[in-house]
C-alpha cells in the first residue's frame, strides 16, 4: 500500500502512530525532523512519485481549522475545512492537488486531539454553528482503515449537533460508518462525473455502480448522504452522458432523502495548472483551450452557461430545486 | 539491454573494475579530469575519488559532460562499500536517508525500487571508526545526492551501498583486494537496480522529451525564448490531441517566418476545446 513510511520524530512515540506501524511493519520505516524535509523538496516529480507513493506522519501545527473558499460548499452559514491528510490514494487526472503539491507522498497528521481542540473553538466562536468541510486536500475515507478518522471525528460533532460535518468521497470505506449510530449533523457526500470520464481520468477509484451502492447502504443506515456532480467537463454527448448517470444514481438512492446535490464545472487556480500541465504535456484534457480569469483557469467553452443549465434541467427530473446548490 | 540512461558514481578504482567487467564499460580517452567508462548501452562510470566533495564534483562533471548532449535525462546511481553497526559484510543495502554527520543536513531518496533491503545511511569526512548508529557509514553518498538532484527529478537518483565492515570486522580489517569481489557477489542485486533505474530513465524520458516535431521546427527559423517555450507547448498539444499528422503537415509547408508558424499552429489549435 505504502512504498515507505516517514515518521516525525515529534509523533514517533504517540499511540496512534505506533498502531499504524504495527500495520505496516513490512516497509521501510523512516525517521525525519519535519514532514517538509521530505513532501515539500525541490526536485521530485509528482507523476513518478504517484505509481508507489510513501506515507507520511506528522503533526500539524497551527491553521489546523480554515476559512473554506467561496463557493465550496452548501451552506450560506460560516463554511471551513480542515485537513488531517494532505492528498489522496486515488489519481484523478484532473484534480487540483497534483498541481498543488510537489510530492504525492500521502501526507497524515496524526494529532486529532489538537484538530479537536481547534474544531470546538472555531465551532464555539461561530455559536455552536457552522459548516464544516473534510476531504478538501483528501480523499477522508479512502484511507479509513489506516487513518480512524471517522472513528475519532465523529463522537467530536457528536457533542456539536448544530455544526455540520461534510465528509466528501469516493471511496466504498464505509464500514466504520456503518458500525456506528448515524449522527443528525454528518453528510457523507460523494462525488461523481459520468461514465466515460470517470473511466477516462478516475483513476483507482472505485466504480460508480459500487459508489452508489455504498451510498444506498449509508442512506439505509440512516446517515445523510448527498451527492456532488463535479468536475463537469463538457464534451460531445455530455447531455446523454450526464442522464444516464442521473438515471443510474437516483434509480438506486432515495432523492427525496438527500441532504444536498450540487454541480461544479472543472476549474482550478492557475499556478496549479501550469504546474499539472508540465507534469502532463501528453493529456488530452490539458491540450484543450483555456480561459483565465480572476487567477482560476476553466476549459474555453463558449455553451458553457447553456450547457449547465440542462445540466440542471435534467437534475431536476430527479431532485427538487430546494436540494440543489452550483459550486463555484 | 536498451538505452539504459544511466551513471554510475563510484569512489574508488577497486569499486570500479567488477561493474567495469560486469557492465562491459570502455575507458574514455576523452574524460581527462577523471577516469570516465562507457558501454554502448547508455550506461557511464566515473570514478570520483574519495570524500563528498570529490563526489560532487565528479558527478558534476560528469553531468555538465551530458549536458548538451541529448534531448534526455540520465538517472544517477552511487554505488560502493559501507560499514555498518549491524549489518552482515557483502549485504547490500538502498539508501531510505542520506545524512550528512557534520552538516546534520538529510536527504530521502524516493523509495519507489522493488526488491532491495534499505538503511539509513550517513556520510562522514573520515573512514567511521565506529558505529554509532544502526546506519551505513560511508563518505561519498551526500556530495553525490546533493549535487545529482540539481540535475534530475530525485526519483532517479539512488544510493547502493555494499557492507565492507562492521563492528566484527573493522574497517581497518578490509583487505583490498577483497572489494572487487564484494561487488561482484551482488551481481544480481546490481543489475536489478541497473534495469529499475534505466527503465525509469527510459520512461521519464518518453514522457518529457521534446517533441521531434517541436526540433523539427526550431532548427527551421530563430524563435525567440518566449516562443520557443509556446512553440514546445503547442506541439506537445498537437500531440496529445491526436493531431500530428496536422502538425507535420504544417511543419512541411511553413516557411521561414517565425510568426507565421506561431500563427498557423495557433490557429490549428482553435477548434479543439
Amino acid at each position: 500500500m505504502f512504498s515507505a513510511i516517514y515518521i516525525e520524530e515529534e509523533v514517533v512515540n504517540s499511540e496512534r502512530v505506533g498502531q499504524i506501524l504495527s500495520r505496516f511493519s513490512d516497509v521501510p520505516h523512516i525517521h525525519c525532523n519535519r514532514f517538509g524535509e521530505i513532501f515539500n523538496r525541490k526536485a521530485q516529480n509528482f507523476r513518478l512519485q504517484k505509481k508507489a507513493p510513501a506515507l507520511i506522519l506528522a503533526k500539524k501545527y497551527g491553521n489546523l481549522v480554515l476559512p473554506a473558499p467561496s463557493g465550496y460548499g452548501f451552506d450560506n452559514s460560516p463554511s471551513y475545512y480542515f485537513s488531517h491528510m494532505l492528498n489522496c490514494v486515488y489519481d484523478c487526472r484532473y484534480c487540483f492537488l497534483q498541481g498543488m503539491y510537489g510530492s504525492a507522498n500521502y501526507v497524515l497528521f496524526t494529532n486529532y486531539e489538537d484538530f479537536e481542540t481547534a474544531l470546538a473553538e472555531t465551532i464555539a466562536s461561530n455559536d455552536g454553528q457552522g459548516a464544516y468541510y473534510s476531504g478538501y486536500d483528501c480523499d477522508s475515507l479512502a484511507l479509513e482503515p489506516v487513518s480512524n478518522f471517522c472513528a475519532y471525528f465523529l463522537p467530536v460533532f457528536a457533542q456539536f449537533p448544530r455544526a455540520m460535518l461534510e465528509i466528501r468521497t469516493k471511496s466504498t470505506q464505509i464500514r466504520s460508518l456503518l458500525e456506528r449510530p448515524p449522527i443528525e449533523n454528518c453528510v457523507i457526500a460523494m462525488s461523481f462525473t459520468a461514465q466515460e470520464a470517470a473511466a477516462r481520468w478516475e483513476h483507482k477509484v472505485p466504480s460508480i455502480s459500487k459508489r452508489i451502492e455504498a451510498l444506498c447502504k449509508l442512506q439505509q443506515a440512516g446517515w445523510k448522504t448527498a451527492v456532488r456532480f463535479e468536475p463537469i467537463i463538457f464534451e460531445q454527448g455530455f447531455a446523454e452522458a450526464y442522464q444516464a448517470l442521473f438515471s443510474e444514481v437516483f434509480a438506486k438512492l432515495d432523492a427525496s432523502m438527500l441532504h444536498s446535490v450540487s454541480a461544479g464545472l472543472f476549474r482550478m487556480p492557475t499556478d496549479f495548472y501550469k504546474r499539472i500541465v508540465k507534469l502532463y504535456p501528453d493529456e488530452p484534457l490539458f491540450a484543450r483551450s483555456t480561459e483565465p480569469s480572476n487567477g482560476m483557469i476553466s476549459l474555453r467553452n463558449e455553451q458553457e452557461s447553456e450547457q449547465i443549465a440542462l445540466i440542471e434541467k435534467q437534475l431536476f427530473g430527479f431532485i427538487s430545486p430546494q436540494q440543489y446548490y452550483r459550486c463555484a | 539491454m536498451s538505452q539504459a540512461k544511466l551513471n554510475i558514481v563510484v569512489a574508488h578504482s577497486l569499486e570500479a573494475k567488477p561493474l567495469i567487467a560486469m557492465l562491459s564499460l570502455n575507458k574514455q580517452a576523452a574524460s581527462r579530469a577523471y577516469p570516465l567508462y562507457q558501454n554502448d548501452r547508455g550506461v557511464s562510470l566515473i570514478v570520483s575519488g574519495m570524500g563528498k566533495v570529490a563526489a560532487a564534483a565528479a558527478t558534476a562533471y560528469l553531468a555538465a559532460r551530458q549536458e548538451n548532449e541529448a534531448n534526455s535525462v540520465q538517472a544517477w546511481l552511487n554505488l560502493g562499500i559501507a560499514g555498518h553497526q549491524t549489518e552482515e559484510l557483502g549485504k547490500a543495502l538502498l539508501a531510505c536517508k542520506i545524512s550528512d554527520r557534520s552538516t546534520g543536513l538529510s536527504f530521502y531518496p524516493p523509495m519507489w525500487l522493488s526488491g532491495f533491503s534499505t538503511s539509513a545511511v550517513i556520510t562522514v569526512d573520515q573512514p567511521a571508526l565506529e558505529y554509532p548508529e544502526n546506519a551505513a557509514y560511508e563518505m561519498e553518498a551526500m556530495g553525490f545526492y546533493a549535487t545529482a538532484t540539481r540535475f534530475v527529478t530525485s526519483e532517479l537518483v539512488q544510493v547502493f551501498k555494499i557492507i565492507s565492515d562492521n563492528r566484527s570486522n573493522h574497517v581497518h580489517n578490509i583487505d583490498l583486494n577483497s572489494v572487487g569481489m564484494l561487488i561482484s557477489d551482488q551481481r544480481e542485486q546490481i543489475m536489478e537496480i541497473i534495469r529499475q533505474l534505466g527503465q525509469a530513465a527510459q520512461d521519464f524520458n518518453r514522457l518529457y522529451q521534446l517533441p521531434d516535431e517541436f526540433l523539427a521546427l526550431n532548427s527551421k527559423c530563430n524563435f525567440t525564448a518566449s516562443q520557443q517555450v509556446q512553440l514546445k507547448r503547442m506541439c506537445q498539444r498537437y500531440i496529445a490531441l491526436g493531431l500530428q499528422s496536422d502538425l507535420r503537415r504544417i511543419i512541411e509547408d511553413s516557411n521561414t517566418a517565425a510568426k507565421q508558424i506561431m500563427h498557423d499552429l495557433q490557429s490549428g489549435l482553435a477548434d479543439h476545446v
